[in-house]
């Protein structure tokens, strides 16, 4: 999928600053501040969004340790119990640096078989098309969910929640 | 252990170009435009145009073809499509030495990468050329290699009508209008025996110099298929296995062509301009994905999902919200006398989706991405359609594979 933060973010900027802002009413002052405010702030999650998921983590070890150093003087059985999750958590990311990169590339390696297997008439190209088709239908009813709001459904009522649908796949993934 | 190249498309080198050039058979001015877009892509972004340099821009231009006295007037600017910048104007002049008179223009000028990257020229071509067969704007000067205009751009006549009822709502670019009962009725009869007209029209005349003719069996749907793996390749920035997956299917089953027709390549609702009184078509618009192909293209883009609805009843879905897909089959044959072989419109099914895709998915976020045109924001947007098309790729494929 697309539409993500930082290109959504960069786009609604452009707009704002090259299209909107210029067009306003000058004598209307709250419309100026307020845009003036909405440009403002979306230019602060716009230049801050590539590094926020470095600064969660960041902030996650600061707690976990000043939380480890807190524990000889000033303990509780909920703060060892989340500071184990927060070590857990810290140990799993620091595992998987990049999700989005490898995400890429796994897509860009399945996109290259199926290209390959895509008129194969033997039974393992056969069965590696109907794979893809199938693992397609899943990840695209995600999809759908995640975007029904812009009304591009003929029939939304038939698309399930999205909570429902990333339940249903850690389900599978925990049984 | 597999070598991965990097390729960063967004700087794309000569050699990759070349490279692009090489594995996909277009036509030539098909692969002029494309070319051009890769070679202009790196910091090249939109520059925004303000309405007094259109104005500037357009006078130049009319003062390059016309030497009598004329006054451009009241420009504003337009909105409705995904790809043109589009500004309405009031020409005041005496054409053919006529008494002076007002007539209202557009100007369409490409932004610095298009949605469709397209030729002007072609887009020209094609609408002088069916003007006396279908209603279409009045074209009157082209400026296909920016010569007055920062980008490449066409003047033609302001068209009266509206792409959807006054009191209706729909999605960006007219997608999903609902036309109502009333209007279906009037307007499917003209949106039929149109595309019949269109798909009889002789091809190989001097005035459409700019398109190349199929001459092998399969050279169009090649050149099709080609054109789109070809953008997809350019431009997509996620791999999707399933575009994979079909665009190699595609390439291994083309289908012979038994007829060359003049193609328009976005025939559907929201690109015809009509009276809401008189229900009827005054205009067909955005001709610049037209080309000399195979009817079942015309037809199979129109069966889209994302260009119809479902009837009142919730029974049939209806193709372009006007006609059942018995009706339109049955329409199409009447009104062209010509046959549809379902094999070949199921691939040409494919197609459709698949093209819609590299649209929306691939073109729309490259060149968002690289700030190349003035409604990014709406191709965002509009990149969100491909979750349902995708959708119809994939059931599409199921019946092939």
């Amino acid at each position: 999928m697309e539409i993500t933060l930082d290109l959504a973010l960069s786009t609604i900027l452009r707009s704002m600053t090259e299209v909107i802002l210029p067009a306003l009413d000058s004598s209307n002052k709250l419309a100026q501040e307020q845009s003036q405010l909405v440009v403002g702030l979306l230019t602060l999650l716009s230049n801050r969004e590539p590094d926020r998921l470095t600064y969660t983590l960041t902030e996650l070890e600061h707690y976990k340790d000043l939380a480890v150093k807190l524990n000889p003087f000033w303990s509780s059985d909920i703060l060892k119990s989340l500071t184990a999750t927060a070590e857990e958590l810290l140990d799993k990311a620091k595992g998987n640096p990049d999700t989005e990169v490898i995400l890429n590339k796994l897509r860009r390696e399945i996109a290259d078989i199926a290209g390959q297997v895509s008129d194969g008439t033997d039974k393992a190209a056969r069965e590696a098309r109907t794979l893809i088709l199938s693992a397609c239908s899943e990840q695209q009813l995600r999809e759908r969910s995640w975007l029904l709001m812009q009304g591009w459904e003929t029939d939304p009522s038939s698309i399930p929640e999205l909570s429902e649908l990333l339940r249903l796949r850690q389900d599978d993934l925990s049984t | 252990m597999k070598q991965a190249l990097f390729i960063d498309k967004n700087d794309p080198s000569e050699f990759w170009i070349e490279d692009i050039r090489g594995r996909f058979r277009v036509e030539r001015e098909v692969d002029k435009v494309l070319s051009k877009k890769l070679r202009t892509r790196k910091n090249c972004p939109y520059k925004a145009t303000s309405l007094e340099t259109l104005v500037s821009c357009t006078q130049a231009l009319i003062s390059a073809h016309y030497s009598e006295k004329f006054k451009v007037s009241a420009p504003r600017w337009l909105i409705g499509g995904a790809s043109k910048i589009q500004m309405a104007f009031n020409l005041n002049w005496s054409p053919g030495g006529n008494k002076n008179q007002i007539t209202e223009m557009v100007l369409r000028m490409e932004p610095a990468a298009s949605v469709c990257e397209t030729s002007r020229l072609r887009e020209f071509q094609l609408i002088k050329y069916v003007e006396e067969a279908i209603p279409v704007p009045t074209v009157y000067w082209e400026d296909s290699d920016a010569k007055y205009f920062p980008y490449p751009a066409l003047i033609c006549g302001f068209c009266q009508g509206v792409t959807k009822p006054t009191q209706s709502t729909s999605n960006v670019s007219g997608l999903g209008t609902n036309l109502g009962s009333h209007l279906r009725k009037g307007l499917s009869g003209e949106f039929m025996s149109h595309l019949a007209t269109l798909h009889n029209l002789p091809i190989d005349e001097p005035g459409l110099s700019a398109f190349d003719i199929p001459s092998a069996p399969q050279d169009a749907a090649r050149w099709n298929v080609d054109w789109w793996r070809r953008v997809w390749q350019e431009d997509s920035n996620q791999p999707v296995p399933l575009m994979d997956l079909a665009g190699g299917w595609m390439s291994a089953n083309l289908p012979d062509l038994d007829k060359a027709s003049l193609i328009h390549g976005d025939y559907r609702t929201g690109n015809f301009l009509f009276d809401e009184t008189t229900s009827t078509i005054t205009a067909w618009l955005d001709w610049e994905l037209g080309h000399i192909g195979d009817r079942h293209e015309d037809l199979a883009w129109a069966m889209s999902r994302a260009f119809g609805h479902m009837d009142e009843t919730d029974t049939d879905f209806l193709i372009c919200g006007l006609l059942s897909e018995n009706e339109f089959i049955t329409q199409y044959k009447v009104h062209s006398g010509l046959s549809i072989n379902l094999e070949t419109l199921h691939f040409y099914r494919i197609l459709a989706a698949y093209k819609a895709i590299v649209i929306v998915l691939g073109a729309g976020v490259r060149n968002a991405m690289n700030s190349k045109s003035h409604q990014d924001v709406l191709l965002v947007w509009l990149s969100g359609l491909a979750s349902v098309l995708l959708d119809d790729l994939r059931q599409l494929m199921s019946k092939v594979v």
